[in-house]
């Protein structure tokens, strides 16, 4: 009588434990199993010493410490810029506000430590405007280490809190910021007892966002940061480093990070539980029209800081046709980096569009299969799903590479060195993006829909296909935006997972930079912008303007 | 061909909440039923347990003599009109109503005209192009039904399908539904918390309280007759009087107000129950229950008065300006009647008819 419904059972059992399967294998298992390296002495019996050893040297826990400092400082000036920003381009009439949005999520997504590449080459020690300053008398302090770091973090960081604020902002009912001044509190007092408070969620979501990046990140810390050392430097050295490096000693050191970053999330679920308000959407908020100079000061200042995150993109584009010599670059302009990139990296450019796209359909599909599943089906195995699939959140991108290799480097399963690891390192990392995108619009469609379907005598999988599925679309899409535009972007998994055959341009970007190969590398850098920028470009067209986040 | 439901101990059950307990009921072929109750009452949920989306715990439907507990919606053939209409809206007009019979191997020129004679009847065939987003929320409750009776169905639910539209439109639509099901004389299942509504549309209603089944009835009757406090004052005004039964004297605040034999010679304590328009003011009536009118409202063809009686409760009364000319003072002393005919007598837990 309880499984009375045989329908339930065909689609949606077989669809429940495919996506199990999925799951065990690919999250689960290689987690699981980098867990147990991490308490694997040397002689292969279990031991505390990988911990002991990293508690016990201050060379090691200070690379933790100084992950949480200079990742706490990153996330506090980034809400700092972020939310005045979304404040102003959301409720006053400042100029170009759709472009001022497109820069800010190009400066999002940039291709790896592109930021701290550009820095560098602005305000090094041999930089461009270094040199200009010098030649005029004018010296400051090194950029590198702490410094440099945060000013990369915060610059390329603060995109996520301005658009997740500024949609927040949008969806506030103007009543109640008029109900407030009616009762006498205006101005900032508002601003600060019903404006932020409302929105003070969504603040800390992207706060944990922009925690959580600027902890897994890897390149720019190794850029810029010289002597400051970072816990995912020491990761990559371990595991890869030609001395001294133990593999058990990496995955401990994996373990460390992703258990902070999972007490980081926790943390914050606890601060925003209870806190997140519903409100009735009867009037849009005002955006209100501001005095000549006003709008001129407005439009001047907002546009200072983007141009700023996207400052290093400018660079990196204007590089990449500077004239090279060898590494050396000399007076002019060419196309030469892209004819080197041409002849000796065309396989990279191929494999990066060939990965991401294959991880974007199998995103797309998995995406929309699992949010019917927890939202829809809900039971004990798709808050399971759930929580699985949202798991690699909290995990680097090297990390995820080093469960990975550790996971299938032996048979029965052996898929170290191919493309499908890497696709599937994508798949992993990327979906959440997809995933929440997909299950915020099924929360948006009506059940009553579907049952109308069921009703008139369609099936459940036909109802899915014809009905459901093609309602959840839009919402998809804006998330498999994002999770596409990242996966060319990727860098930290790829570097881990690559072999000479599966290498991508982000991946020629890092070896071509480490070889002083800076024209190439900006010329790949730059297809990568491009690249970013015509995909948003689309997606903004086909979209009507719908917000990316 | 339309078919009989037939709700044998019907239970839903989430976890100790009985949303549905042990419900009966046996609805007509071509009758147009009513379940109407306050929110929670549980007649949504029997709605959809008869519609297939939600499990019967225990207990079953009947179809005429098919059980179908365990048939999923999608064979149940039924017609089916959501509160929220539930209009694919990426499909047109037309291809909304055409969506049930794709299933059903209906095909090219009978399609084309099933569907064309189901948009006029619903009067929606100058939209048929449209899509749903451009049309008016009573234009949306036509596709629905449309697109609910297109497919000849056996039975049609409605799960408060007026509750979105305007109160003029309402009354409009509520209309062409008891039209349209009475010239296609299909099994109408309809659920709705306006008791006016009900009234208005049902052959029969049954009144539904926390799971339970409180009366089944014409109209009328549940007006005239209803069984316990609750339906007397869900359905229209009432108000309840504290009384005792001697012999066959019906005695409130120590005053006889009226002889009456209740059932197998009840005698103890008891509830009067009258509508405001049952009971008679008189302005001396020696020997009666008596008070001052504290509130009198004019609303155009009656009058409505609340009445302070001297024992502290407030009666609700309605003259009419047919009958009646002059309207009483604020604060005039004045005296009620009751008429043995006119009240209902329940227990004094107001759980069942006394008379």
């Amino acid at each position: 009588m309880k499984k009375s419904f045989r329908e339930k059972f065909d689609f949606w059992v077989i669809v429940i434990v495919c996506v199990f399967i999925f799951a065990l294998l690919f999250i689960v298992y290689p987690f699981s199993r980098m867990l147990i390296q991490s308490f694997q002495g040397k002689d292969g019996g279990i031991t505390f010493a990988n911990y002991f050893k990293f508690f016990e040297k201050r060379y090691y826990y200070r690379t933790l410490l100084n992950s949480f400092k200079v990742c706490s400082a990153a996330t506090v000036l980034a809400l700092c810029i972020g939310v005045p920003m979304a404040y102003i381009t959301s409720r006053f009439n400042i100029w170009g506000k759709k472009m001022i949005n497109m820069a800010i999520v190009i400066s999002l997504m940039s291709p790896p430590f592109i930021g701290a590449y550009s820095w560098i080459m602005l305000l090094g020690r041999n930089g461009f405007i270094t040199n200009i300053l010098n030649l005029i008398g004018i010296r400051f302090g090194s950029i590198y280490g702490f410094k440099g770091i945060l000013l990369v973090f915060t610059l390329k960081l603060y995109p996520y809190v301005y658009l997740y604020v500024s949609g927040a902002l949008g969806s506030i009912d103007a009543s109640l910021e008029e109900a407030s001044e009616n009762l006498g509190i205006a101005g900032m007092e508002r601003l600060f007892r019903v404006t932020f408070p409302l929105v003070l969620p969504t603040i800390l979501s992207s706060a944990l966002i922009v925690f959580m990046t600027a902890l897994a990140d890897y390149g720019t810390p190794l850029l810029i940061g010289e002597g400051y050392k970072v816990l995912p430097i020491v990761i990559y050295e371990e595991y890869l480093g030609e001395v001294g490096g133990s593999v058990t000693f990496a995955s401990a050191l994996s373990v460390i990070i992703v258990l902070c970053s999972s007490l980081v999330l926790l943390i914050q679920k606890r601060v925003i539980e209870n806190k997140n308000y519903t409100m009735s959407m009867l009037r849009p908020p005002q955006v209100k029209q501001l005095k000549n100079w006003q709008r001129v000061l407005a439009t001047a200042g907002v546009s200072c800081v983007v141009l700023l995150g996207v400052l290093p993109q400018i660079t990196v584009v204007v590089v990449s046709f500077i004239k090279t010599n060898g590494p050396m670059f000399v007076k002019g302009f060419s196309l030469n980096s892209y004819r080197n990139v041409m002849v000796k990296l065309s396989r990279n450019i191929v494999n990066t569009y060939l990965y991401s796209g294959i991880a974007l359909i199998i995103m797309v599909v998995l995406a929309i299969l699992l949010a019917y599943i927890i939202v829809r089906k809900k039971s004990k195995m798709s808050a399971f799903l759930d929580f699985v699939m949202m798991f690699p959140y909290v995990i680097p991108g090297s990390v995820l590479g080093i469960s990975l290799i550790i996971a299938f480097n032996k048979s029965p399963l052996i898929l170290t060195g191919t493309a499908s690891i890497m696709i599937v390192a994508y798949v992993i990392r990327k979906l959440p993006h997809t995933l929440r995108s997909s299950i915020g619009i099924l929360y948006q469609i009506d059940p009553s829909v579907e049952e109308a379907s069921y009703s008139l005598g369609v099936s459940q999988h036909k109802t899915f296909l014809n009905i459901t599925a093609r309602l959840m679309i839009p919402g998809v899409m804006s998330g498999a935006v994002l999770s596409f535009v990242s996966t060319i972007n990727e860098l930290s998994s790829s570097l881990m997972l690559y072999s000479g055959r599966t290498a991508t341009i982000s991946v020629a970007i890092f070896s071509e930079i480490a070889r002083d190969g800076y024209g190439t590398g900006a010329a790949l850098a730059s297809m990568l912008t491009l690249s970013t920028v015509v995909v948003l470009l689309i997606f903004n067209k086909v979209s009507d303007g719908r917000s990316i986040i | 061909m339309s078919q009989r439901v037939l709700i044998e101990s019907v239970t839903k059950e989430y976890g100790e909440f009985k949303a549905v307990n042990d419900i009966s009921l046996e609805i007509e072929s071509g009758e147009f039923f009513t379940l109407l109750g306050p929110s929670g009452c549980g007649k949504t949920t029997l709605l959809r347990m008869i519609a297939g989306f939600n499990e019967i715990d225990k207990g079953e439907i009947k179809f005429d003599e098919r059980i179908i507990n365990n048939l999923p919606p999608q064979k149940r053939n039924i017609g089916m009109v959501f509160q929220n209409y539930a209009i694919f809206p990426h499909l047109t007009v037309k291809e909304n109503v055409a969506y049930g019979l794709k299933p059903r191997k209906v095909k090219g020129a009978e399609l084309e005209e099933r569907v064309t004679n189901a948009m006029k009847l619903m009067q929606i065939d100058q939209y048929a192009d449209r899509l749903p987003s451009k049309l008016s929320g009573g234009q949306q409750q036509r596709v629905a039904l449309a697109r609910a009776v297109v497919i000849t169905p056996d039975i049609l639910l409605m799960d408060e399908p007026l509750s979105n539209l305007d109160a003029k439109l309402r009354v409009e639509m509520r209309t062409s539904i008891k039209k349209l099901q009475k010239s296609l004389g299909i099994t109408t299942v309809y659920v709705t918390h306006d008791q006016e509504e009900a009234l208005a549309i049902s052959d029969r209603i049954a009144i539904m309280n926390q799971g339970k089944v409180m009366q089944t009835g014409k109209p009328e009757t549940i007006y005239r007759k209803p069984n316990n406090r609750f339906v007397a004052d869900f359905i229209g005004t009432s108000c309840f009087l504290k009384g005792v039964c001697k012999g066959e004297d019906i005695i409130v605040n120590g005053k006889v107000v009226m002889q009456k034999r209740l059932r197998d010679n009840y005698q103890g304590e008891i509830l009067v129950s009258a509508r405001p328009e049952n009971i008679i003011l008189k302005e001396e009536l020696p020997d009666h229950l008596c008070g001052t009118v504290s509130i009198a409202t004019f609303l155009g063809d009656y009058v409505n008065y609340e009445v302070l009686m001297d024992d502290g409760e407030t009666l609700q009364v309605n003259e009419y300006m047919a009958q009646k000319l002059n309207i009483h003072e604020v604060g005039q002393r004045i005296c009620v009647k009751l008429e043995k005919d006119r009240v209902s007598i329940f227990s004094s837990n107001g759980e069942e008819a006394l008379d």
